[in-house]
């Protein structure tokens, strides 16, 4: 994974140096941005240098009742930190439900429209297996796999806890939807909810909290992906519109908007286009911008790493 | 947007500078010697005023929920304007807030019992169950009647960052307290939901919830009635039916046939940003207890739309609580929602300088609830007790000359002066329905009944009758047999003291003017003592005494103010 996470002509922050950046130290700002500090302001930007909050949040007026908590440093160090372990996979859930209701036996959770080689099943239950996982609650999963479909639905309301006493929370929905077609293979995810599973490093062993939807085409060794929702990602809440990436196009960088919600409850938004690696960076949709983040060679490659593995569960 | 609330209001008054307000029409305080069907002094009202203990009995119940006191009624005996006083000082008194949440029941509806969520599944005990419903409907009352009686500005009702929970709401919700003490209190949610008052309060959208192909626009249309008075439903439409199947085509129609954007193009953006609260599986407690702030956004990905307030862009959900507060027709929703609170009806074009006016004395007063209170109380509509001569039917259609208590206010003022509360089970009988009588007795519950009953049935006759019974023997039981501490009989009463001896003759009398706001008459005496007389020959003078004060309360002057 390439990352270029530092503001435009900006010395390397440290997670971006972990990671391997791609811009280079001392890259002029873009029109209308000069360099204060390692970070890229407005020219005529009243912030002043310097890391304190608000002496870099821009200055611009954040309109009636909105303050900007973060400085514009702190949203870039938010962003680096969320990407560093990427999107959130939709089928991590999947996974987890996996290893979950393998400790299911007959009578426990009693599953009607079980299929055989997928997770199919659907149950209602609050019962103890004689191994000792505890099934409670309701869960319905619609599965169906060949060599050219994939089809996956799930709704959880659950606790399941297994015998060595780690327990995954379900509440909400999953999908997914894969199929060959000329040559090419289109999917689209669906994950809403709230998941936790103790005991894992991710995300959803935080407390993963998703609303994420992702559509891609992988044809010829290319992938292109789309991702809409929002998802808490290391601890912090960021949401996508409309992002866009392309393996072969402008090297995998970003079109659309990835937005991060500061402890205020304000969002910044920054908005990519053009094959740039910088975007413009927005606090609570102001018209000004704030400065530019040169985010996207990671939230390109976050995104295209959605999904990769085709039709293999 | 504050040069248009400065326009819409500017409208509203109906000039372009500040508008001295029309006088309230204020009766001079009668006293006991003014006749109901006094003319009225205000010119074209068509009612005549309560006398002054009449007025002190219905503020009495209306703003504490119990009848008056014996040295209340015997300061307004001696001094008829003493009436006002009081009722000022029954603003301040603690009983406010819980009737100012019964109150606000009426209007917000959250006193539900219906929930997605039962106790079982949020990890209650059963005996928790009326508790738990309980506490979910009155979140957004709390915050709305706490905000009330501290004095605050109206606004922050909608702008607040705390709400108020009690010890159940902080167990099975993520709230902290910030103030100490039980009870409700002032606290915080810790999920990251914006700041909102009520509006960021789980119990009004567990309320109203949205279902996940509504995408909060019931929610949308819940706010805009509930905070705005403004109804989308009376909204007239006129459209051909449409085969909408699936979201894409709905969002078409929303945003290109003209009938359907009327409403939409407002209703959407307003939905929009209430994404925080949408849930993908509804019945799901991870779901429903939380705020989830990643979904904020989701409003362009399902509707299209970018979220905004009835035109002006919002940049997020935390811009909610100050559009709201901002739009002038919040602060004219207030004073109508009270009015009609307190009127016990609901205003019509009529009523339109009296709420002209009281909005200015609620804006001059900095927002504060309590003086809009304090102003409606004063005015005509809330005093009338009676026609004036020459009231027309549609007067006498329109004006609540006589109350009905509610469910909550008779289960109250029976509690004080009894101190008997009907409770089975760990349900208050008279509000709830799940194994209760609030409905029967002419309540509501927000959901299958959404309006109080203005007049009695037979239900509610059932109903007080039982609790009726039910009060006046544990009364007995308690004061006369176990000589427990005097709530309603006198300290010098004795279950052997018969009619004619003085110790009894002042019981009765105290007894009639506790219940029923004034003394008996001499003809009303002799009937309520031969009546005991009666009883106790059969069956004892402790079932006398408990029959008597049956009777006392399932007498209409009892239970209507």
């Amino acid at each position: 994974m390439t990352l270029s996470s530092s503001i435009r002509g900006c010395a390397l922050v440290p997670f971006a140096a972990a990671l391997g950046c791609a811009a280079a130290p001392g890259t002029p700002c873009g029109p209308g941005f000069e360099r204060r500090g390692g970070l890229c302001y407005l020219v005529d930007d009243a912030g002043g240098g310097g890391d304190a909050a608000g002496a870099d949040t821009g200055g611009a007026d954040a309109g009636p009742g909105a303050a900007a908590v973060w400085s514009v440093t702190e949203v870039e160090s938010v962003f680096g930190a969320a990407f560093a372990d990427g999107i959130p996979d939709p089928m991590r859930v999947r996974g987890v439900y996996g290893q979950a209701i393998a400790h299911a036996e007959p009578a426990c959770p009693a599953r009607e429209s079980q299929s055989a080689g997928t997770l199919s099943g659907v149950w209602f239950a609050d019962c103890v297996t004689r191994a000792g996982a505890h099934f409670d609650g309701l869960g319905i999963v619609l599965e169906a796999h060949d060599d050219a479909v994939w089809d996956l639905d799930g709704v959880a309301n659950f606790i399941i806890t297994l015998p060595d006493g780690r327990r995954f929370d379900g509440g909400g929905e999953f999908a997914l939807d894969a199929r060959v077609a000329g040559g090419a293979l289109r999917w689209s995810t669906k994950t809403g909810g709230v998941y936790h599973f103790d005991g894992e490093t991710d995300w959803i062993g935080a407390g993963g909290e998703v609303a994420l939807f992702a559509e891609g085409v992988d044809e010829g060794g290319a992938r292109s992906v789309r991702v809409d929702g929002g998802a808490v990602m290391a601890g912090h809440t960021l949401a996508f519109r409309d992002l866009r990436a392309e393996s072969d196009v402008c090297d995998g960088l970003p079109s659309g908007q990835v937005l991060v919600r500061d402890p205020g409850t304000h969002w910044w938004s920054v908005d990519f286009g053009g094959c740039a690696p910088c975007g413009v960076l927005r606090f609570h949709g102001e018209a000004t911008p704030r400065g530019e983040l040169c985010i996207g060679p990671a939230v390109g490659a976050a995104a295209l790493a959605l999904h990769d593995v085709g039709l293999v569960p | 947007m504050r040069a248009g609330a400065l326009a819409l209001a500017v409208g509203l008054f109906g000039c372009a500078g500040p508008t001295p307000a029309p006088p309230l029409t204020h009766h001079p305080l009668p006293g006991d010697s003014a006749a109901p069907d006094d003319p009225p002094a205000g010119a074209a009202f068509a009612g005549a005023p309560l006398d002054a203990r009449g007025l002190l009995r219905r503020a009495s119940l209306d703003l504490r929920g119990v009848v008056p006191t014996e040295a209340e009624l015997d300061a307004v005996e001696a001094d008829p304007s003493a009436v006002d006083g009081l009722i000022r000082g029954f603003l301040d008194d603690p009983r406010y807030e819980e009737r100012l949440v019964d109150l606000l029941a009426e209007r917000f509806l959250t006193r539900g019992e219906e929930f997605n969520l039962r106790w079982f599944e949020m990890g209650l005990d059963p005996e928790q169950d009326f508790a738990f419903r309980r506490a979910v409907g009155e979140e957004p009352l709390r915050v709305m009647a706490r905000v009330a009686v501290e004095g605050r500005p109206w606004t922050d009702t909608v702008t607040t960052e705390l709400t108020v929970a009690n010890e159940l709401l902080r167990e099975i919700w993520p709230i902290e307290a910030v103030e100490e003490g039980a009870g409700w209190r002032w606290g915080r949610y810790t999920d990251g939901r914006p700041a909102g008052g009520a509006l960021m309060t789980n119990g009004l959208w567990w309320r109203y919830y949205t279902t996940p192909n509504n995408f909060s626009r019931s929610r949308a249309s819940a706010l805009s009635r509930l905070f705005l008075c403004e109804d989308f439903l009376t909204r007239p439409i006129s459209f051909e039916s449409l085969a909408l199947l699936d979201r894409e085509s709905q969002n078409e129609a929303i945003q290109t046939v003209p009938a359907c954007v009327g409403c939409h193009s407002t209703l959407d953006p307003l939905a929009a940003s209430l994404f925080g609260f949408w849930w993908f599986d509804i019945y799901a407690p991870a779901e429903l207890n939380v705020y989830h702030p990643e979904r904020e956004m989701l409003g362009p990905y399902y509707l299209e739309t970018e979220m905004a307030w009835f035109g002006a862009p919002m940049a997020d959900a935390a811009d909610l609580g100050p559009f709201v507060a901002d739009d002038p027709r919040f602060r004219s929703c207030a004073v109508k929602s009270l009015a009609a609170a307190l009127w016990r009806r609901t205003p019509d074009l009529a009523d339109f300088d009296t709420l002209q006016a009281l909005q200015v004395e609620f804006e001059a007063s900095g927002l504060r609830h309590k003086a809009l209170a304090a102003a409606i109380l004063q005015g005509d509509d809330y005093r009338v007790g009676a026609l004036a001569p020459g009231a027309s039917e549609a007067d006498a259609a329109r004006l609540t000359t006589r109350r009905l208590l509610s469910p909550e206010q008779l289960a109250s003022a029976v509690e004080g002066l009894t101190g008997f509360r009907w409770a089975h089970r760990g349900y208050d009988q008279l509000t709830n329905d799940v194994v209760g009588y609030r409905i029967l007795g002419g309540g509501m519950d927000g959901q299958s009944v959404t309006r109080p009953e203005r007049d009695p049935t037979l239900t509610h006759a059932l109903v007080v009758q039982r609790l009726a019974q039910a009060a006046g023997q544990a009364v007995v039981a308690d004061e006369l047999v176990a000589a427990g501490e005097r709530r309603l009989f006198p300290a010098g009463l004795r279950l052997t003291d018969r009619p004619g001896d003085a110790a009894f003759d002042d019981a009765l009398g105290r007894v009639h003017r506790r219940v029923f706001g004034r003394w008996p008459t001499d003809p009303e005496a002799q009937e309520a003592a031969a009546f005991w007389e009666g009883v106790a020959a059969a069956n004892g003078p402790d079932a006398a005494w408990a029959s008597l004060v049956a009777v006392f309360l399932r007498d209409p002057a009892f239970w209507t103010h």
